[in-house]
C-alpha cells in the first residue's frame, strides 16, 4: 500500500518520516546486537532493502559511493546524498558477491567515526541456512551467536577482519538481503566455521 | 497521564504545538541517528554531533532529549525520570514538552511499561530488559577533562586509550585520603578500551551498565556529544587491586542496613533528608517507581497473610 | 506519610508559568500590550544584539521574542536560536562581497581621508551621557514631529548607497596581503551542522564569533586589548548597512536579490609579523561581522580573529589566542543553559557527596586514633 505525504502525494513508505523512524529504531537495534536479523517486509513496498537502509540514515551532508552500481539515477536526487570516490565516502553500497578492490576510510585515532558504514547486498542472510556460517563473539552478543551468509565472496569477511583489527579504527557493516537487515560493527569478532557449497540444505 | 498536573493550557505550553513531529527537523534527527549508530560500532567513544538547541536550558537535559525525539515514534511507551522521580521538575517539563510535540506517543511512571526511558542522575534499581533503551542526560561526556582541559589532546589520549593520568589521580586521592574520592560520574571502562564519564549517576549505578540488556545511549547537548554502552558489552569502573571499587554504604552506625521508611526496601539506592516536623533523619528509595512497586507488593503480601 | 520531596511538580510548573505571565501583564487596565513594531524600532539596538546572538535574521520573531522573554536577552536569544533549529537549511547563498553594502555608517580610524569619506551615521560614540529629562513626559506628538523634522530636513540623495572599501586601497599599496582566491572557494563551516572538532578552521570560528554573546565576547577581547595578547589592532573600516541576500533563481538559476540584512562589519589591521616563507612582510587582518548594528561585537569579534590566527599558526599564548577557550565560552545559549542548570535538583548526587565525605571522614578518624594510641 503506497503512502501519502503530507502534500497528499502517494509516495513509496521508505521516503516517509514515519517509516525512517521505525526503521531506524530497528537498525539500531541490529547494530546493537550483532546476529539479530530484522525483516523490514512491512515497510519495503518493493523496494529493496539497501535503499531502505540509505534512506533511512542519509542527507545532503553525507556522501555515498555505489560500487556496483546498484542505485537507479532516481535515487540520487531523494537521497540527497553527494556522489563521492569510494576512498572518501561515508557510506559505501556493494554488491557483496564481487571481492572489494577498494580501501574505505577506517577513521583515524583521535576520530574513528570517520570512518566508512558499508551496505553489502548478499543473497540470503539466515540463522540456520547459507553458504557460509559465522560464529559472532563481541559487544552486544550474549556470549555467541551464529549467522549463515549466503551470496557473499569470501574475500570480503577476511577484508573486513583486517580493516577492524586495529581498533578503534575499522569499519561497520550493514549486511542485507532483499527484506532483511543484520548488523556487523568493527566491534564483532567474526569467524568463519564453515563453507558450504550448497547452501547447507541437506 | 492520570497522575501528572496539565500544564498544556498555558500559554508557553500551546506555542510548541505547531513544530514538527518531534520538534527537531527531520535532518537533525538523520544526524543524530547516523551518530547513534556510530556511537554503538565505537563503544565508549565520544561520538560529536552539532546538537541543535532545544527550547530548555542547556544542562537540563538537551542531550538526552534530542536523542529521544530521534528516536521516538508512535508506537512507543516513554518514562522520563529526575532524581529517580518521575515527578521532580525537570522529569515533567522534559515530558510534557515530549508529549506536546510527539502526538500519538504514550507515557508510563512504571519501568516494566517503558520501552524508552530518559533519565538524569539514575538508572532505574528494576533490571532492564532487550526491549528498552536508556537514555542518560550528560553534563560532562569526557572522563579525561580533570586532568586535561584540551579537548584535542584527550582525543588522543581516548584514542590510545591512554589513561595512565587519569589513574595517578586516582592514586593520589588515595594516598591523600585513604579512599577514591570520585562520588558520581565514576569513570567506567567500555570494552576494555574507552573510558567513559558515566554521568552523574551514584556509584550505586554503575554496576548496571556492565553486561547491561539494554541499549544504554548517553547525550551531552551543550558539549554536543553522544556516546553508548551496547548491551552485553563489559563496562568496568576504575579501580586498583587494593583499592576495589565501592557503591555508597547506606549502614547505620551499627551496621544495620538503613531501610526506606516508606516501603521498607533494604536494597535500593536512599535519599535521606530531614523531616521537617519531627526533625528526625529519614531514607527513603530515590527511585519513585520502584517504591511504588515494593509497597504495593507489600500491601498484598499483607492481605495474603491476613 | 513522610516528607516526599519532589511530588508536584507538574502543578509547580504550571504554577511558575503561569506567574511569570501575571508578571509580564501586571502594569493593568491602563497598559497597552509592546507591539512588535515598537520593539524593532525604538529598543533598536536591543533587537539587533537579539538577532546577532540568535543567529537568525528575523525582525519580526526577534521582537516577538524580546516581548515574551520580558527584555531578557540571554532568554530571547535562546528562543529565537530554538525556534531556527528546528528549521532546514534549504540554500546557501553564494559568498556576498560587503561592498555591495547600502552602508547607513562608516568610519575609519586608520585613515583621516577615506575614498568615499567618512559617513558617522546614528552613533551613541560622541554622546553625553547624561539622562535626558525631556523624555521623562514625552508626548505621542513630540515623538512624533521630531521623525517628521528629520525627513523634512534631510534630502534622501545627498549620500551614495555604496562606498568603496578601506582595505581595497591599503592592498592596492601592498600594505596587505592579496585576498586569498582559494579561501573564498572553500565551502564554509556550518556550525549548525557540524560539531566543533578541533582544531577547526577559521570560517568555524568566524561563525561562532558571529552568534556569540555580546558581553562574553567583549570580556575576552578586552582580556586581550589590556594586555593578554599582542594585537594593537586599528578599526581600517568599520560599516553598519543593509547587504543584498543573492540566490540563484529556482528557474533560470540566475541571482536575484530576495532582500537583504541589517549587519555590522569590521576590518581591524594589526602589526606586521615575520614571514616565515621569506615573502614581504605585510599587515595582517582581523575580521568581524554580526546581524544588526552591534559595533562592540564586531569590533571584538575582530580583535578576537586576528588573536585567534596568531594562537592557531604559533600555539597559543594567552586565552584570547586559544580556540577552544575562547569558542567554547562565547555562546550565550550554551552558558546561560548550564549556570541556570545548577539550580535542578542534585540529590542523587549530592547523595553521593555525602557518602564519599563521610567514608574519608571516618578513615581519617580511624588514623588519627590510631596515631593517638601509639
Amino acid at each position: 500500500m503506497l503512502k501519502q505525504d503530507l502534500l497528499g502525494a502517494y509516495v513509496n513508505p521508505i521516503w516517509l518520516a514515519d517509516t525512517q523512524q521505525a526503521l531506524f529504531k530497528s537498525l539500531m537495534q541490529v547494530l546493537s546486537r550483532p546476529g539479530r536479523l530484522d525483516n523490514w517486509a512491512e515497510w519495503l513496498e518493493n523496494s529493496p532493502a539497501y535503499l531502505a537502509v540509505l534512506a533511512t540514515l542519509l542527507d545532503g551532508e553525507v556522501s555515498l559511493a555505489d560500487v556496483s552500481g546498484l542505485l537507479t539515477e532516481s535515487n540520487w536526487p531523494l537521497l540527497q546524498a553527494h556522489k563521492s570516490a569510494v576512498e572518501q565516502a561515508n557510506y559505501i553500497l556493494c554488491d557483496a558477491t564481487k571481492a572489494p578492490t577498494f580501501l574505505p576510510k577506517l577513521g583515524t585515532l583521535s576520530s574513528p567515526d570517520f570512518a566508512a558504514t558499508l551496505i553489502l547486498k548478499v543473497s540470503s542472510l539466515d540463522k540456520m541456512q547459507g553458504n557460509i556460517r559465522l560464529k559472532l563473539t563481541g559487544p552486544g552478543v550474549n556470549g555467541e551467536t551464529e549467522i549463515c551468509v549466503s551470496g557473499i565472496d569470501q574475500a570480503w569477511l577476511d577484508q573486513r577482519n583486517e580493516w577492524c583489527s586495529a581498533f578503534p579504527l575499522g569499519i561497520d557493516c550493514i549486511l542485507v538481503d532483499d527484506t532483511q537487515i543484520l548488523g556487523l560493527p568493527r566491534t564483532t569478532k567474526v569467524e568463519i566455521l564453515e563453507v558450504r557449497d550448497n547452501g547447507g540444505l541437506n | 497521564m492520570s497522575n501528572q498536573a496539565k500544564t498544556s493550557d498555558t500559554p508557553f505550553r500551546q506555542a510548541s504545538a505547531e513544530y514538527n513531529f518531534g520538534f527537531l527537523d527531520e535532518y537533525a534527527k538523520k544526524e543524530i541517528r547516523r551518530s547513534v549508530l556510530k556511537a554503538i560500532a565505537i563503544p565508549g567513544y565520544q561520538v560529536p554531533y552539532s546538537s541543535r538547541e532545544m527550547p530548555m536550558g542547556r544542562g537540563f537535559g538537551t542531550g538526552g532529549l534530542q536523542l529521544t525525539l530521534s528516536l521516538i515514534g508512535k508506537q512507543d511507551t516513554l518514562k522520563v525520570i529526575d532524581q529517580g522521580s518521575d515527578d521532580s521538575v525537570n522529569a515533567v517539563n522534559l515530558r510534557s514538552f515530549i508529549e506536546m510535540t510527539c502526538p500519538g506517543i504514550d507515557t508510563t511512571t512504571k519501568v516494566a511499561e517503558a520501552n524508552l526511558i530518559q533519565s538524569r542522575h539514575r538508572i532505574p534499581e528494576q533490571a532492564l530488559r532487550e526491549d528498552q533503551v536508556l537514555v542518560l542526560q550528560v553534563p560532562y561526556p569526557d572522563a579525561l577533562v580533570v586532568v586535561e582541559p584540551s579537548e584535542d589532546k584527550r582525543k588522543i589520549m581516548h584514542g590510545e586509550a591512554d589513561y595512565s593520568r587519569l589513574l595517578v589521580k586516582l592514586y593520589e586521592d588515595i594516598v591523600k585520603f585513604d579512599e577514591i574520592t570520585i562520588s558520581h560520574r565514576y569513570p567506567t571502562r567500555i570494552n576494555r578500551h574507552y573510558v567513559i564519564d558515566s554521568s552523574p549517576i551514584p556509584r550505586w549505578d554503575v554496576p548496571k551498565m556492565n553486561d547491561s540488556k539494554a541499549l544504554i545511549l548517553l547525550g551531552a547537548g551543550r558539549e554536543k556529544k553522544i556516546y553508548a554502552v551496547p548491551p552485553y558489552t563489559l563496562a568496568e569502573p576504575l579501580e586498583f587491586d587494593d583499592v576495589p571499587f565501592r557503591v555508597e554504604g547506606f549502614n547505620d552506625e551499627t551496621g544495620k542496613r538503613r531501610t526506606c521508611h516508606r516501603c521498607g526496601c533494604d536494597h535500593s539506592f536512599l535519599d535521606e533528608f530531614i523531616d521537617a516536623r519531627s526533625g528526625e533523619k529519614l531514607y527513603q528509595c530515590s527511585d519513585s517507581d520502584y517504591c511504588d512497586e515494593q509497597l504495593k507488593s507489600l500491601s498484598v503480601n499483607q492481605s495474603l497473610e491476613g | 506519610m513522610g516528607y516526599v520531596a519532589i511530588k508536584g511538580g507538574g502543578q509547580a510548573i504550571a504554577g511558575a508559568e503561569k506567574l511569570l505571565e501575571f508578571v509580564r501583564t501586571r502594569q493593568g487596565e491602563s497598559a497597552e500590550p509592546l507591539d512588535l513594531d515598537t520593539i524593532e524600532n525604538q529598543l533598536y539596538f536591543l533587537h539587533s544584539r537579539i538577532m546577532s546572538e540568535g543567529g537568525l535574521f528575523h525582525p519580526k520573531l526577534a521582537s516577538l521574542a524580546i516581548k515574551q522573554s520580558l527584555g531578557d536577552t540571554l532568554e530571547a536569544a535562546f528562543a529565537l536560536r530554538a525556534y531556527r533549529s528546528t528549521k532546514p537549511r534549504l540554500i546557501e547563498t553564494p559568498v556576498m562581497n560587503s561592498s555591495s553594502m547600502r552602508v547607513i555608517r562608516r568610519i575609519s580610524a586608520s585613515f583621516k581621508d577615506i575614498p568615499g569619506g567618512q559617513m558617522l551615521g546614528a552613533s551613541t560614540d560622541y554622546a553625553l551621557r547624561l539622562m535626558r529629562t525631556e523624555l521623562l513626559d514625552e508626548s505621542p506628538e513630540s515623538f512624533k514631529a521630531v521623525a517628521a523634522k528629520w525627513l523634512d530636513e534631510n534630502r534622501h540623495d545627498d549620500i551614495p548607497d555604496t562606498f568603496p572599501k578601506v582595505l581595497d586601497a591599503l592592498r592596492e599599496e601592498g600594505l596587505l596581503p592579496p585576498v586569498d582566491e582559494a579561501a573564498a572557494e572553500k565551502i564554509p563551516f556550518d556550525i549548525t551542522r557540524e560539531p566543533l572538532v578541533f582544531p577547526v578552521p577559521r570560517s568555524a570560528a568566524l561563525s561562532t564569533m558571529a552568534r556569540s554573546e555580546t558581553g562574553s565576547i567583549l570580556a575576552i577581547a578586552y582580556s586581550n586589548m589590556r594586555g593578554y595578547g599582542d594585537i594593537h589592532p586599528t578599526v581600517a573600516e568599520l560599516r553598519v548597512g543593509y547587504l543584498p541576500v543573492m540566490l540563484p533563481h529556482a528557474i533560470t538559476g540566475e541571482l536575484i536579490e530576495v532582500g537583504e540584512v541589517l549587519m555590522t562589519e569590521c576590518e581591524v589591521v594589526a602589526m606586521y609579523e615575520d614571514e616565515e616563507d621569506g615573502g614581504k612582510p605585510t599587515f595582517s587582518l582581523g575580521y568581524g561581522a554580526c546581524f544588526g548594528h552591534n559595533e562592540v561585537k564586531a569590533i571584538s569579534m575582530s580583535i578576537l580573529d586576528r588573536a585567534l590566527q596568531s594562537g592557531m599558526k604559533n600555539g597559543p599564548t594567552n586565552p584570547s589566542e586559544d580556540p577552544e577557550f575562547v569558542l567554547l565560552h562565547i555562546d550565550g545559549i550554551d552558558s546561560m543553559g548550564f549556570c541556570t542548570h545548577y539550580k535542578m535538583p542534585h540529590y542523587v548526587t549530592f547523595q553521593s557527596d555525602m557518602d564519599r565525605l563521610r567514608t574519608t571522614q571516618d578513615k581519617h578518624d580511624d588514623k588519627n586514633q590510631g596515631a593517638d594510641n601509639v
